[in-house]
C-alpha cells in the first residue's frame, strides 16, 4: 500500500499525543519540543503536498491522475459496509487551503504556548488531538467520519478553556461545550436526512450524485436549515454568537487563536461543503438549480440577512468594549459575515471571496489574539483593558509595529490579505442580479460598516499603543523571539497573500468554476 | 526607439524606487529600535532623497521618451498601457497595470519633481529627531503610493494604492505619535478619507457590475471604459449614480465640503509632510481621479476634445444621448460642492491664527477651485490650476517651516518683523504668496483666469452665475488672507518672546529647497506669460502656450484667455490686496476687526461651520449609542433573556417538570399501585387466619357456589 498522505496529517497528531503525554509526565520540555517537532513537520508536509497537488495544474481541467471522485489523495475503505460507513478522506481545492491553514496557525499556536508552565504534558498532548479533529472535519469525505472529528475537537477545546482559562473560565467552556453542541445535534438530524435521502450511503461523492438531478425541493430546504443552525453557530452568527467573546476572553491566547483561526473556519467549511457543495447540481423539476429557485433564494436570503446583521452588529459592540481580546472576537464575528454574504452572492467570485476570507481571517486573526496574549502577559494586573493600558509604544515597538500592521489588515487595508476578501465579496455582491438589484441595501450596508470596523481598531491602536506610557507597564519587558515570531510568521502570510494572492485564488478560483458548472 | 514595454518598465521603476527605499528604512528604524543603534542621518537622509531623486531621472526620461514616441502629431496622442494579472478568473480578473498617457506623464513628472525637492529640504528641517530613519522610510513609501495611484491603469489598482495613501497618511500625520493630538488627528484624517474610500469603492462595484451586464465580461480598466461609453456600449445615463459614487471618494481624499475637516488637523504632521500632502500628493489624488475618470463626467463622442457642455453643437449629441438637463447633476454636484468649498476654505483662512492652518485652509479652498473647474467641463483649466497650486503651495509650506523651525511656533501672533533675519524666506514667501493671489502674470493669474472662463462658459450649470461671483470673490479672500499673512509674519513690530527665541537663518538645504521652487514659480510665470503673449496671433501650432498644449494632450480644450473676462477677478483680487494692507499693513481699517458683527463672524468661521461639530455628533452620539445598545441587547437579551432565562430556566423547568412527573406520575404510578396491593394484600391477610374449621367453611362456601354457578350455566 502506498503512502496515504492525508492519513498521516489525520491520524499522525493523535497516535502521537499519548506518547507524548507519556514522556512529558516526567520532563515537560520533552513535550513541549516533541509537538513543536511534529507540528513542524506536518506544517513543512502540507505545504509539500500543497505544491505537488495544486500549484500550477487544474484538478478539475484535463486528466489528473491521481484524482478520484473530482478529490485528489483519496483514500478510501470500507468502515461499517452494512450501513453505508467508509473510512474516506480527500481534499480539493476548497479543504487543501484550509489545510494548509490549520497546520501553519497549529505552529504558531505552539510556540506561543511556551509560557504554559502548568500541566505541560496535557496541554501538548490536547493539543495534538485537537489537530486530529481540525484535520479530520476538513479531510473527511465519509459524514459519520466528519461528524466524529467535528465533535472531537469540542473534547480538547473544553478542556484547554476550562484548565488553562482566565478567572470566568468554567463558564465559557461550559458555554462553549453547550452552544456547539447543542446546534452540532441540529446539524446530526440533517446528516440523518442526508443519509436516508441520498440512498443510504455517508460517502460524499456519491451523496452528490445521488443528489444531482431534479430533487424534492422541499427535502433540501429542510436539510439545508438544519445544517445551517449547526454550522452557524459554530461560524458564530448573531443571534447565536455570545459564546465566542466569552470562550475568546477566558481562553489561553494559544487557544484563542486556534478558536479564531480554525474552529470558525470548521463552520464556513462545513457549510460550503455541505450546505452547498452537495447541493450544487441540485435542480427543481423544471432544471432550474436548487439555490436559483424562490425556495433557494429565500435561503439566500436568509443567509444575506444574517450575514449583514452579524457584519453591522458586532461592529457596533466592538466600538465599545474595553477588553482587546472581546473586540477582536466581535470583530470575527464581523468578518464572519462576510463570508455569508459572499455565499450569498452565489456566484464564482463571491464563493472565492468567502473562501478567501476564511483564509485570510486564520492568519490575521490569530496574530491579533496573540497579540493580545502578549500584552496580558507583560502589564503589572495582567490586564488587556484598554482604558488601563496605554502608550505601549514606548515599551514594545515591535509589538506596537505588528499591532498596527495585523490591526490595519483586519480592517482591510490593501496589500494585506484581508482586503481581497473584502473586496472581492462587495464586487460579488454587486453583481449578482438576486442582492445587487432587487436587495440592494444589504450589500450598501454591508461596504458602510467597514467605516465601523475603521473605527474600532483605530480606536483600539490609539488608546492601546500611543499617547503617554501608563505604569501598568513598567514592568514590561520587549517581546521575546518566542511571543514576536509566530505573529511575525502570520505577518508574512497576510503580507504574501495580499500581495501574490493569485496562486490561492487561482486553486479557489477552479474550485468555483466547477462549482458553477 | 524606445518600445512600450521598455516605457511602460520604466514606469513601474519610478513607482518601485521609493517603495524598495521607503522599505528598507522603515526596516532599518526597527532595527534601530532592536539595537539600539543609530543610523547616521547622513546615510538615512540621503537613502531617503535618492529614493525620491532616483524616480525624478527616470520619470524625466519617461516623460521625454514618451513625448517623442507618442507626440508625434497633435491629432493623434498615444498611450501605453500594460496590464496583467492580479486576481486571474474566468468571468474578469484584476489587473495590475500601468497607463502611460499625457495626464498621468505630466502628473507624474511634477510629482516627483515637488516631492524630491522637498524631500531635500527635508534632509535638513528633521535633523536631530529620533526618528529620523522611520520619517523618510513614510515619506518615501508615501510618495510611491501616490506615484502607483497616478499610473494604475485601471480603478482596481488604483483603489489599493489609493488606500495605501490613506494609511500611509495616517502614519505621517500620526508622526508624532506620542502627542496626544497628533494621534487623534491621524485617526480622523484616516476615518474621513474612509468615508470617501467606501464612496468609492461602491462606485468601483456598480461600475464593475455594469460593464458585465453590458459586455459579458466585467473591466475596470479606464480606457475600455472610456472608449465602451465612447462607443455608446456603455449608457452615459447609466453612470450617473457611479459618478457621484467615485465623486464621494475624491470629496474624502481631497477634503471637499462637507470632509474638509482632516485637513488643518493634518498640520499635526512634521511640515514637510503638509508640503508633500497639500502640493502634489493625497488632497490632489481625488481631484485626478476626476480628470482620469471624465468620460463619467462629461459626455465624450466621436474621440473628439471632452466637451464643454455649453458648446452649441453638442445639443445634438446630447440629443442623440437621450439626455436631459437633470442627466448633467454628477458635473453640477461637483461645481457646486466645489463652489462651497472654495468659499469655506478662504472665509476659514481669513480667520486662523496658525501659520500651517492658514495655508492649509487655503488648500481647501483652492482645491474647492479645481473641482469646480472640473465639473464645469474645464478638465485643462482644473489640471492647469492643478499644476500651478502645487508649485506655489509647496513652496509656501516650506516657507512656513522655515520661519516655524527659527520662532519654535505656529501662531503668526507670535511673528512678526522677520524679515531682517531671513531674507531667503522672505523673498521665497513673497513669490510664493503672488502666485497663490494671482496678482496678474504670476502663474496662479493665468490658471485662475482658466478656471473661472471654464465656469462663466459654461451654461448647463445650474445658477452659474452666482456661482461665478462666489469664485470671484473667494478671489479677493485669497489675495486678502495671503496679504495678511506675510504682513503678520514679516513685517511690523517682533511679538515673538525675545528672551527665549532668537530666528535664526535658514539652513543651507532649505535655502536651496526654496529657491529651486521659487525659482519654479517664476519660470511658470514666465513661460505661461510669454506663451499667451505669443500666441495672440490665433495660429496656436506650437506648444509655446501651455494651457492650449494641455488642453492639446487631454483631448479637451484650453488657451481661450480673454483680457475682457480677466478684469474683474484681477480688480477683485487687487482691492483684497489694499484692503489687506489697509487692515494689518498700514492699520488704518484696524478698527473693522473689533466690530460685534465681524468677531460672532468669526467665530461661526472657527467653529467651521459647524461641519465638523456635527460629523463629531454624529460620531459620538448615534453611532457610540447604537453601540451600547447592541451590546446591551448582547447581554441583557441574547445572554441574559434568551440563554440565561428561556434556556437556562427552561431546562431547569423542564428539569423539575421531568421530576415531578418522575416523581408522582412514574413514580406515583408504581407507588400507588404497590400501595393498593398492600392494602389488598391487608384485606387478604385477614382470611388467612390459619384456623382450619374457618377454611373448612370458606372451601365448603366456595365448592357450593362454584357448583351453582356450573348448574346454573348448563341448564340456561
Amino acid at each position: 500500500m502506498a503512502i496515504q498522505p492525508l492519513l498521516i496529517l489525520l491520524l499522525g497528531p493523535i497516535i502521537l499525543a499519548l506518547p507524548v503525554y507519556i514522556l512529558g509526565r516526567s520532563n515537560p520540555s520533552i513535550a513541549k519540543w516533541s509537538t513543536t517537532g511534529i507540528v513542524l513537520l506536518t506544517s513543512l508536509y502540507s505545504f509539500y503536498l500543497w505544491f505537488f497537488n495544486f500549484i500550477g495544474r487544474n484538478i478539475y481541467s484535463g486528466v489528473s491522475g491521481d484524482k478520484v471522485d473530482g478529490f485528489v489523495m483519496h483514500y478510501k475503505t470500507d468502515w461499517i459496509a452494512e450501513a453505508g460507513i467508509s473510512f474516506s478522506v480527500g481534499v480539493d481545492g476548497l479543504s487543501m487551503p484550509l489545510l494548509v491553514l490549520t497546520q501553519v496557525v497549529f505552529l504558531v499556536s505552539i510556540v506561543s504556548s511556551y509560557f504554559v508552565k502548568d500541566q505541560e504534558a496535557t496541554y501538548y498532548a490536547l493539543l495534538l488531538v485537537l489537530l486530529s479533529g481540525i484535520v479530520g472535519t476538513f479531510v473527511a469525505l465519509d459524514l459519520l467520519l466528519f461528524y466524529v472529528a467535528w465533535e472531537l475537537v469540542l473534547v480538547p477545546m473544553f478542556f484547554l478553556i476550562h484548565i488553562w482559562g482566565g478567572d470566568n473560565r468554567k463558564y465559557a467552556a461550559i458555554k462553549f461545550f453547550i452552544y456547539t453542541h447543542l446546534a452540532s445535534l441540529f446539524m446530526l438530524i440533517g446528516l440523518f436526512v442526508i443519509y436516508i435521502e441520498g440512498g443510504n450511503t455517508f460517502y460524499l461523492p456519491k451523496l452528490k450524485q445521488n443528489f444531482t438531478g431534479p430533487v424534492d425541493i422541499q427535502t433540501v430546504q429542510i436539510i439545508f436549515l438544519l445544517v445551517f443552525v449547526g454550522f452557524v453557530t459554530k461560524f458564530p452568527q448573531v443571534p447565536v454568537h455570545t459564546w465566542l467573546p466569552d470562550a475568546h476572553v477566558q481562553a489561553p491566547s494559544p487557544a484563542s487563536a486556534i478558536l479564531a483561526g480554525l474552529l470558525l473556519k470548521m463552520g464556513g467549511y462545513g457549510l460550503i461543503r455541505i450546505g452547498f457543495w452537495l447541493f450544487s447540481d441540485s435542480t427543481n423539476k423544471n432544471g432550474v438549480p436548487f439555490f436559483r429557485t424562490p425556495a433557494g433564494e429565500d435561503i439566500r436570503l436568509l443567509i444575506a440577512i444574517i450575514g449583514l446583521i452579524s457584519m453591522i452588529y458586532p461592529a457596533f459592540i466592538a466600538l465599545r468594549q474595553d477588553d482587546l481580546k472581546r473586540m477582536i472576537a466581535y470583530s470575527s464575528i464581523s468578518h464572519m459575515g462576510i463570508v455569508l454574504l459572499g455565499l450569498a452572492a452565489y456566484n464564482p467570485m463571491g464563493f472565492n471571496a468567502a473562501m478567501f476570507m476564511m483564509i485570510a481571517h486564520g492568519v490575521i486573526s490569530p496574530g491579533l489574539f496573540l497579540l493580545s496574549g502578549i500584552i496580558e502577559h507583560n502589564t503589572k494586573s495582567h490586564t488587556r483593558l484598554m482604558s488601563k493600558v496605554g502608550g505601549l509604544g514606548h515599551k514594545m515597538p515591535f509589538t506596537t509595529g505588528l499591532f498596527v500592521f495585523l490591526g490595519f489588515a483586519s480592517a482591510g487595508l490593501p496589500g494585506l490579505a484581508g482586503f481581497i476578501a473584502e473586496f472581492t465579496a462587495f464586487l460579488a455582491m454587486f453583481q449578482d442580479d438576486f442582492l445587487g438589484e432587487e436587495y440592494i441595501l444589504i450589500p450598501v450596508l454591508a461596504v458602510l460598516s467597514v467605516i465601523i470596523t475603521a473605527g474600532y481598531y483605530l480606536w483600539a491602536i490609539q488608546r492601546v499603543l500611543f499617547n503617554e506610557a501608563t505604569d501598568e507597564l513598567e514592568k514590561s519587558q520587549p517581546a521575546k523571539w518566542w511571543e514576536i515570531g509566530p505573529i511575525l510568521i502570520l505577518a508574512i502570510f497576510t503580507l504574501v497573500l495580499g500581495i501574490l494572492p493569485g496562486q490561492v485564488w487561482e486553486i479557489l478560483d477552479n474550485w468555483s468554476q466547477d462549482f458553477f458548472n | 526607439m524606445v518600445s512600450d514595454v521598455v516605457l511602460a518598465n520604466l514606469a513601474w521603476a519610478t513607482i518601485a524606487i521609493p517603495f524598495i527605499t521607503g522599505i528598507t528604512l522603515l526596516l532599518m528604524s526597527l532595527f534601530e529600535i532592536k539595537g539600539d543603534k543609530k543610523y547616521s542621518e547622513k546615510f538615512t537622509g540621503s537613502l531617503g532623497v535618492a529614493g525620491l531623486a532616483g524616480s525624478w531621472i527616470v520619470s524625466l526620461v519617461v516623460l521625454v521618451q514618451f513625448f517623442k514616441e507618442k507626440v508625434t502629431h497633435k491629432s493623434t496622442i498615444g498611450h501605453v498601457n500594460q496590464e496583467f494579472d492580479f486576481l486571474p478568473s474566468v468571468s474578469g480578473s484584476f489587473k495590475w497595470g500601468i497607463l502611460l498617457d499625457p495626464l498621468s506623464v505630466v502628473f507624474l513628472v511634477l510629482l516627483t519633481t515637488i516631492a524630491t525637492v522637498i524631500h531635500f529640504y527635508a534632509s535638513e528641517y528633521m535633523t536631530q529627531d529620533p526618528a529620523y530613519t522611520r520619517f523618510f522610510g513614510t515619506m518615501n513609501f508615501f510618495t510611491g503610493s501616490m506615484l502607483g495611484f497616478v499610473l494604475a491603469s485601471n480603478l482596481f489598482m488604483a483603489f489599493i494604492f489609493w488606500e495605501l495613501l490613506g494609511f500611509s497618511s495616517y502614519l505621517l500625520i500620526g508622526f508624532y505619535w506620542q502627542k496626544r493630538s497628533a494621534a487623534s488627528a491621524a485617526k480622523k484624517a484616516f476615518l474621513y478619507n474612509k468615508i470617501g474610500d467606501i464612496s468609492f469603492l461602491i462606485g468601483i462595484a456598480i461600475i464593475w457590475n455594469k460593464t458585465l451586464e453590458a459586455t459579458g465580461s466585467a473591466t475596470l480598466s479606464y480606457l475600455d471604459l472610456a472608449e465602451m461609453m465612447e462607443h455608446g456600449d456603455l449608457r452615459f445615463n447609466d453612470f450617473i449614480v457611479p459618478a457621484l459614487l467615485i465623486f464621494g471618494g475624491a470629496i474624502g481624499k481631497s477634503a471637499q465640503f462637507p470632509l474638509f475637516g482632516w485637513l488643518p488637523e493634518a498640520m499635526e504632521g512634521p511640515t514637510p509632510v503638509s508640503a508633500l500632502l497639500h502640493s502634489s500628493t493625497m488632497v490632489k489624488a481625488g481631484l485626478f481621479l476626476i480628470a482620469r475618470n471624465y468620460y463619467l463626467f462629461y459626455v465624450h463622442a466621436d474621440g473628439k476634445p471632452i466637451i464643454n457642455l455649453s458648446d452649441g453643437k453638442l445639443s445634438g449629441v446630447i440629443a442623440e444621448f437621450g439626455l436631459n438637463s437633470n442627466s448633467f447633476n454628477a458635473a453640477n454636484a461637483i461645481v457646486w460642492i466645489g463652489v462651497i468649498t472654495a468659499l469655506a476654505g478662504g472665509l476659514m483662512a481669513l480667520t486662523a491664527t496658525d501659520i500651517k492652518k492658514v495655508l492649509a485652509f487655503s488648500t481647501i479652498s483652492q482645491l474647492g477651485y479645481i473641482a469646480l473647474a472640473m465639473g464645469a467641463g474645464g478638465l485643462t483649466a482644473g489640471m492647469f490650476h492643478l499644476i500651478s497650486h502645487a508649485t506655489f503651495k509647496s513652496l509656501l509650506f516650506l516657507c512656513a517651516g522655515a520661519v516655524i523651525h527659527s520662532v519654535h511656533s505656529n501662531e503668526m501672533t507670535k511673528m512678526g518683523g522677520l524679515k531682517r533675519y531671513m531674507p531667503y524666506t522672505y523673498w521665497t514667501m513673497l513669490i510664493g504668496l503672488l502666485g497663490l493671489s494671482g496678482v496678474p502674470l504670476m502663474n496662479g493669474f493665468w490658471s485662475k483666469d482658466a478656471v473661472l472662463l471654464a465656469l462663466q462658459t459654461n451654461e448647463e450649470i445650474v445658477l452659474g452665475e452666482v456661482a461665478y461671483v462666489i469664485a470671484v470673490l473667494t478671489a479677493g479672500l485669497t489675495a486678502f488672507y495671503s496679504t495678511k499673512l506675510f504682513l503678520l509674519v514679516f513685517h511690523g513690530e517682533p511679538r515673538y518672546d525675545k528672551d527665549h527665541v532668537h530666528p535664526t537663518k535658514t539652513g543651507m538645504r532649505m535655502r536651496i529647497s526654496l529657491v529651486i521652487l521659487a525659482s519654479l514659480v517664476v519660470i511658470e510665470s514666465l513661460w505661461w506669460t510669454i506663451g499667451t503673449i505669443i500666441d495672440t496671433d490665433g495660429s496656436r501650432n506650437d506648444y509655446w502656450n501651455f494651457e492650449y498644449a494641455l488642453g492639446t494632450l487631454f483631448h479637451s480644450h484650453g488657451g481661450e484667455f480673454k483680457v475682457s473676462a480677466a478684469i474683474f477677478p484681477t480688480v477683485v483680487g487687487l482691492i483684497g490686496i489694499s484692503f489687506a494692507y489697509a487692515v494689518y499693513g498700514n492699520k488704518r481699517l484696524d478698527w473693522m476687526r473689533t466690530r460685534p458683527l465681524v468677531i460672532s463672524a468669526e467665530k461661526v468661521i472657527t467653529n467651521r461651520f459647524g461641519v465638523d461639530q456635527a460629523i463629531l455628533w454624529v460620531a459620538e452620539t448615534p453611532v457610540m449609542g447604537i453601540g451600547d445598545f447592541f451590546q446591551k441587547i448582547d447581554v441583557e437579551v441574547i445572554d441574559a433573556f434568551i440563554i440565561d432565562s428561556l434556556i437556562t430556566n427552561g431546562s431547569h423547568r423542564l428539569a423539575d417538570m421531568s421530576d415531578t412527573f418522575d416523581n408522582e406520575w412514574i413514580d406515583g404510578t408504581v407507588d400507588k399501585t404497590g400501595i393498593q396491593i398492600r392494602q389488598g394484600g391487608y384485606l387478604f391477610r385477614r382470611i388467612q387466619r390459619g384456623q382450619t374449621s374457618y377454611y373448612a367453611r370458606i372451601m365448603t362456601g366456595s365448592l357450593a357456589t362454584i357448583l351453582v354457578v356450573f348448574t346454573f350455566v348448563r341448564f340456561v
